[in-house]
């Protein structure tokens, strides 16, 4: 029986970049970050068979392959090690200055900021900012629409405080 | 006044995300990726599709970052391409790919060719970084390369005098010679099994896909091929698919990829290596996993006609490499002094009316420490005189 799913390629197109920018937020260099994102769809498109569109949106089921695949990416990896060079702002060795620049532009700053937010606050603002509904971060992250709203505004807060705190904040 | 800050921080957030991208050329490279690392069986759609006219984007190249680690040897090859054909450029200049009607030669100053650091990861796999080294001396790569502000001086030596190397210029391909290079390696135009925008086609070969791409002008970029095996390859994936370069390399070897580095032989016996947009080797380069080969791409065999133009000396050189002006917007502050100390002849692309121009140039290069990091300085001098080129 055919099966009403869109070509995996209108997917993968549509959501790169925004998947991409989750998995920015959530690591401290771009070469995890492609990692990690190329990981997503490899995952995504071996799994793609089997999504079915009525039980959830493409941009929730890729986030969640997304999100499983950042939290693998911890575990496996020695998150320790990653959290230091996060905090610390330390470029990873292969980071080329002028893409750290183009980087910087891009608001690096801030993302590093969103980075070093407790792991369930990081995600919903990473989660809310790439687009998701209240709704879709919520069934995402196991817990009620309205939970995540507050979850959501509690990180909201404390990433002004962080902001704030280094006076990197200005608007 | 919370809440006008808590939207302002929204505001940021929205456009962190939005703005956040991958460098240019991943999304192409891991939708290949995507597409080599699916079975046979699967692609079969996408090849029926490709009949139908349902034509798409290409296959990807693995982008793994790599840390080049040595420089191991010069080598020589022949190509020997299906059915006779001869293709390639090299020292002797001369072959296969036919200028396509259509074409037309760029008249006029040369273009000049540059570095382009912003453009690191425009449609190809990561650059390697390493140390240009002309003695065949292995060295350490350095983990990071500056294109930004500095003071520079010159401390090193020449190892021969001024240069006499020619312009190697050559046409656009169109269409056809993609066809015809695919058909050289066994891979039918009647099996093609997508198009994307840049690539002149894909094609399905027995146990390989092969697309072809025309040049990258924003780099720029040469135009190249990529092959993609069905399946991992062991020992020589160039000789098995006819790919062996009729070019002098320099290999530089990594962990997981093999860069074959051209170096066409000048009329004075010396050598001049191909660098690309950022200054790393440049030539065909094979992704390998596991120990076998996934991937090989690099430049298409062109037809390089060579042209004599005036070139300015050495010391003119090393003038113009003091006093130049930065190729990247990155700075580190203090404005870091740089001794250049060494300096390699390369061949540089610059394109202009629908044809390369491979340029030779000088690249000197230095280092210095940083926050505790050894960076390395990199300047692009072309060669050819000034009043010949295009500002």
């Amino acid at each position: 029986m055919a099966v009403d799913r869109p070509p995996f390629e209108d997917l993968y197109r549509e959501y790169v970049g925004r998947i991409y920018a989750y998995v920015r937020a959530q690591v401290s260099t771009s070469a995890d970050a492609e990692d990690i994102t190329a990981q997503v769809f490899m995952n995504a498109y071996q799994a793609y068979a089997r999504f079915e569109a009525r039980n959830t949106t493409p941009a929730a089921w890729l986030f969640r392959i997304a999100r499983n695949a950042a939290l693998d990416h911890f575990r496996a990896g020695g998150r320790r090690e990653r959290l230091r060079r996060t905090i610390e702002h330390q470029p990873s060795e292969v980071e080329d200055p002028a893409h750290m620049a183009e980087e910087r532009i891009q608001y690096e700053a801030l993302l590093a900021h969103v980075a070093r937010l407790p792991e369930r606050q990081r995600d919903a603002i990473s989660l809310r900012h790439s687009g998701l509904s209240f709704e879709e971060v919520g069934t995402l992250m196991s817990c009620s629409e309205d939970a995540a709203k507050m979850l959501y505004h509690r990180a909201l807060k404390a990433l002004r405080s962080a902001v704030a705190g280094e006076g990197h904040f200005v608007e | 006044m919370d809440d006008l800050e808590l939207a302002a921080l929204q505001r940021q957030l929205d456009d962190a995300f939005e703005t956040t991208r991958p460098r240019r050329g991943f999304e192409d490279e891991l939708w290949l990726k995507v597409q080599a690392g699916r079975p046979f069986w699967s692609r079969l759609p996408d090849a029926l599709a490709g009949f139908a006219g349902a034509i798409r984007e290409v296959p990807a190249v693995p982008a793994a970052t790599v840390a080049a680690v040595l420089i191991v040897a010069v080598g020589l090859g022949v190509l020997a391409v299906g059915g006779g054909l001869h293709l390639g450029g090299g020292s002797t200049y001369s072959t296969a790919l036919a200028p396509q009607a259509g074409d037309q030669a760029h008249q006029g100053r040369l273009p000049t060719p540059a570095l382009h650091p912003g453009l690191v990861d425009t449609g190809v796999p990561g650059s390697t970084a390493y140390v240009p080294n002309t003695a065949g001396v292995p060295s350490r790569p350095p983990s990071n390369v500056y294109f930004g502000p500095a003071t520079l001086t010159w401390t090193g030596t020449f190892k021969s005098g001024d240069v006499q190397a020619p312009v190697l210029t050559y046409v656009e391909p169109g269409a056809p010679a993609a066809e015809q290079f695919a058909a050289s390696l066994g891979a039918s135009s009647s099996k093609q099994v997508r198009q994307v925008n840049g690539f002149l086609g894909t094609y399905a070969g027995a146990d390989f896909n092969v697309s072809v791409r025309g040049t990258v002008p924003q780099l720029p970029r040469e135009p190249y091929f990529i092959l993609t095996p069905s399946a991992p390859v062991s020992g020589d994936i160039l000789a098995r698919y006819s790919l062996v370069p009729s070019w002098t390399e320099l290999i530089v070897e990594g962990t997981d990829r093999i860069v074959y580095q051209r170096a066409d032989r000048l009329p004075d016996g010396s050598f001049a290596a191909f660098v690309n947009w950022m200054g790393d080797p440049d030539g065909i380069e094979v992704d390998m996993a596991n120990g076998k080969a996934v991937q090989a791409f690099g430049q298409l065999p062109l037809a390089l006609t060579p042209t004599n133009y005036r070139l300015i000396s050495n010391d003119a050189a090393v003038r113009a490499a003091v006093s130049s002006a930065p190729a990247g917007t990155s700075a580190i502050s203090p404005t870091p002094a740089v001794q250049l100390s060494s300096v390699q002849l390369v061949y540089a692309l610059a394109v202009a009316g629908g044809q390369g121009y491979f340029e030779p140039a000088y690249l000197f290069s230095g280092t210095f420490q940083y926050n505790g990091q050894t960076y390395v300085k990199r300047v692009l001098v072309p060669l050819v005189d000034p009043s010949l080129r295009s500002s």
